[in-house]
């Protein structure tokens, strides 16, 4: 994710206000930088490549019907941005779940971390292995689910977790300890009837 | 240290490339609680390596185009959020209270009165309105208006002088202009600012005290001399148009019959009887001399000699009632009653009456007022002659018996 980081203020802020009057190319580069990071979130989510895609070009298109409305936090635009954006993709993917419920994944606890295998039973392991992440994450509320996926999956500090959510460092230690606690709770569970 | 502090080192220790079992052998007594842990913090770290693929981009990108293109078609862009935007709801803000401001200040200056604060502004504003007028128009918005400034004096009892000076000074304005018009109209714009003195005068004699009274009865003599002005010239440009009925009837007892004089208007300046004067009797007046006054409260003149009728010109307040409705028409007509009985007044002058070395007030009407008496302005210059109108309008006046009578 790396918001803070790659994304800064003035950036955000300059092409938010372009997109808002109209200026195209604007509306490419918020594609450019958002786009695989909404797609890892909504992979997370929902453990589906193609379903995540499909989902990440729909946050987009809402983007664009729903700009004129958005303003940008003066103090934290990148994050404010940035924020908006994850919210349109919670809600899309909570409409997807609802219309979609995930099928219940069995997780093999001795299954080997997915790696970039392109070998059949290496796609099938991380197709399970995406599976029974999503149905995880589904446990965990939206907080613990934005703090682990931007410590993990977009390798932020937590200090930059922190600024993006507008929480204290504590506060996101405190969530990421009980969120992974709840995973590997699930974990336990998952292990025991094997 | 507690758990939370130790997950987080061993989850830095992991992602700086220490194995899971090397961090689990640092903390043995939470081996157990930190082992599920950091497994699932590696599954969600595979996570990561994901993106999309070309092909997704590509799509993606496409369906962005579609999606724009629709959205412009649909609406326009939003208006630049620049540096005026932040003005937009200030400004709004002060335009509501301006608004607000001149609406409750017009409406204060609308319903201002003789002594407020905001009667100056008043008096100046409806007085600005007819300055865009012209000729007559613009004459008989100035009586329009002058007549609300006698309103004014006349509702709230006051001498006000700024409503006096706004009343002169309109009367003044509409006799210049009236130069310029035509006879009736001139004779229409005497007749109105007549009434307003009039109404001014009924006031001076009602003032409480000495101050008012003087106020009053100076604005009133003003404005008498402007009516007597306008009158004069009437008189003048229509003299020589009237010589010749004149002479007819001349001998019909023109020095017999004088016909009332200015003076005989309730004038400030003349509602005491003068000293000088003789008084008028009954033998003075010639019997159903239709003055105005025998017209108006004693109805019943109706042996009127052609000649005699010929004289009968508006001299008094009643005639002037006649004329546009205001407020000082109804005072005149009260006045008018309690002027009645009075046999003094010079209204009924019979005799050649030597007119005073020094009028009273404006200049003295010269006996011969037959183009005045002509036109009377409480009567529409077209009347048609027998409608039935009283005799103290007649159609078509006789000539004048006293136009080479000089006092």
């Amino acid at each position: 994710m790396a918001v803070p980081t790659s994304v800064t203020d003035e950036a955000v802020t300059s092409l938010v206000l372009r997109c808002q009057r109209g200026d195209q190319s604007a509306l490419e580069q918020l594609y450019e930088l958002y786009a695989d990071r909404l797609y890892r979130y909504l992979l997370a989510r929902l453990g589906d490549e193609e379903l995540a895609a499909d989902l990440t070009t729909e946050v987009f298109v809402r983007m664009i019907g729903r700009l004129a409305e958005f303003r940008l936090n003066r103090q934290r635009p990148a994050a404010s941005f940035s924020a908006w954006l994850y919210r349109i993709a919670a809600n899309l993917a909570c409409d997807h779940r609802r219309a979609r419920p995930i099928a219940q994944v069995s997780l093999d606890p001795e299954l080997p971390l997915p790696g970039h295998d392109p070998a059949p039973e290496a796609v099938v392991e991380q197709r399970e292995t995406l599976a029974w992440l999503a149905q995880a994450i589904q446990a965990l509320n939206e907080d613990q689910r934005l703090v682990i996926i931007g410590k993990f999956v977009e390798e932020m500090s937590n200090a930059q977790i922190a600024a993006w959510l507008g929480k204290t460092e504590g506060a996101v230690k405190s969530l990421q300890h009980r969120a992974l606690r709840t995973l590997g709770r699930l974990l336990n569970a998952a292990e025991k009837p094997t | 240290m507690n758990l939370e502090t130790i997950l987080d080192d061993c989850l830095l220790r992991v992602q700086q490339g220490e194995a899971i079992g090397a961090c689990l052998e640092r903390y043995p007594q939470q081996a157990a609680e930190l082992k599920p842990m950091l497994v699932a913090a590696a599954r969600l770290r595979t996570l990561s390596a994901h993106q999309l693929s070309a092909g997704q981009r590509l799509k993606g990108q496409q369906a962005l185009r579609r999606a724009w293109a629709a959205h412009r078609a649909r609406i326009r862009p939003v208006p630049p959020a620049g540096w005026f935007a932040w003005l937009r709801a200030p400004v709004a803000l002060g335009l509501a209270a301006l608004l607000l401001f001149v609406a409750a200040a017009a409406s204060t200056v609308a319903a201002s009165r003789p002594g407020d604060p905001a009667y100056p502004a008043r008096v100046t504003i409806e007085r600005a309105a007819t300055w865009p007028l012209r000729g007559g128009g613009r004459a008989a918005a100035e009586l329009t208006i002058a007549e609300r400034r006698l309103a004014d004096v006349q509702h709230t009892g006051r001498a006000d002088p700024i409503a006096l000076g706004a009343l002169v000074s309109g009367d003044e304005a509409a006799a210049l202009l009236a130069e310029a018009l035509p006879a009736v109209e001139r004779a229409a714009v005497a007749e109105r600012i007549e009434t307003h003195a009039t109404g001014l005068a009924v006031l001076a004699d009602a003032a409480a005290d000495d101050a008012a009274r003087q106020r009053l009865a100076t604005a009133a003599a003003q404005l008498q001399r402007l009516a007597d002005r306008l009158r004069i010239r009437l008189e003048r440009e229509r003299g020589p148009e009237e010589l010749n009925p004149i002479a007819p009837s001349s001998g019909h007892g023109a020095p017999a019959t004088p016909r009332p004089t200015r003076q005989a208007r309730p004038t400030t300046a003349e509602h005491t009887p003068r000293a000088d004067m003789p008084s008028p009797g009954p033998a003075a007046t010639p019997e159903g001399m239709p003055t105005r006054r025998s017209a108006g409260s004693t109805p019943g003149p109706t042996t009127v000699p052609p000649a005699a009728t010929t004289e009968e010109r508006p001299t008094s307040p009643a005639t002037t009632a006649v004329g546009p409705a205001s407020p000082a028409a109804t005072m005149t007509a009260t006045r008018q009653t309690d002027r009645t009985p009075k046999p003094s007044r010079r209204a009924t002058a019979g005799p050649p009456t030597p007119l005073p070395d020094t009028p009273p007030a404006g200049p003295t009407r010269e006996p011969a007022m037959t183009s005045v008496a002509a036109t009377p302005p409480s009567a529409p210059p077209s009347q048609p002659p027998g409608s039935g109108e009283p005799p103290t309008s007649p159609p078509a006046p006789p000539p004048q018996p006293t136009r080479h009578r000089r006092p």
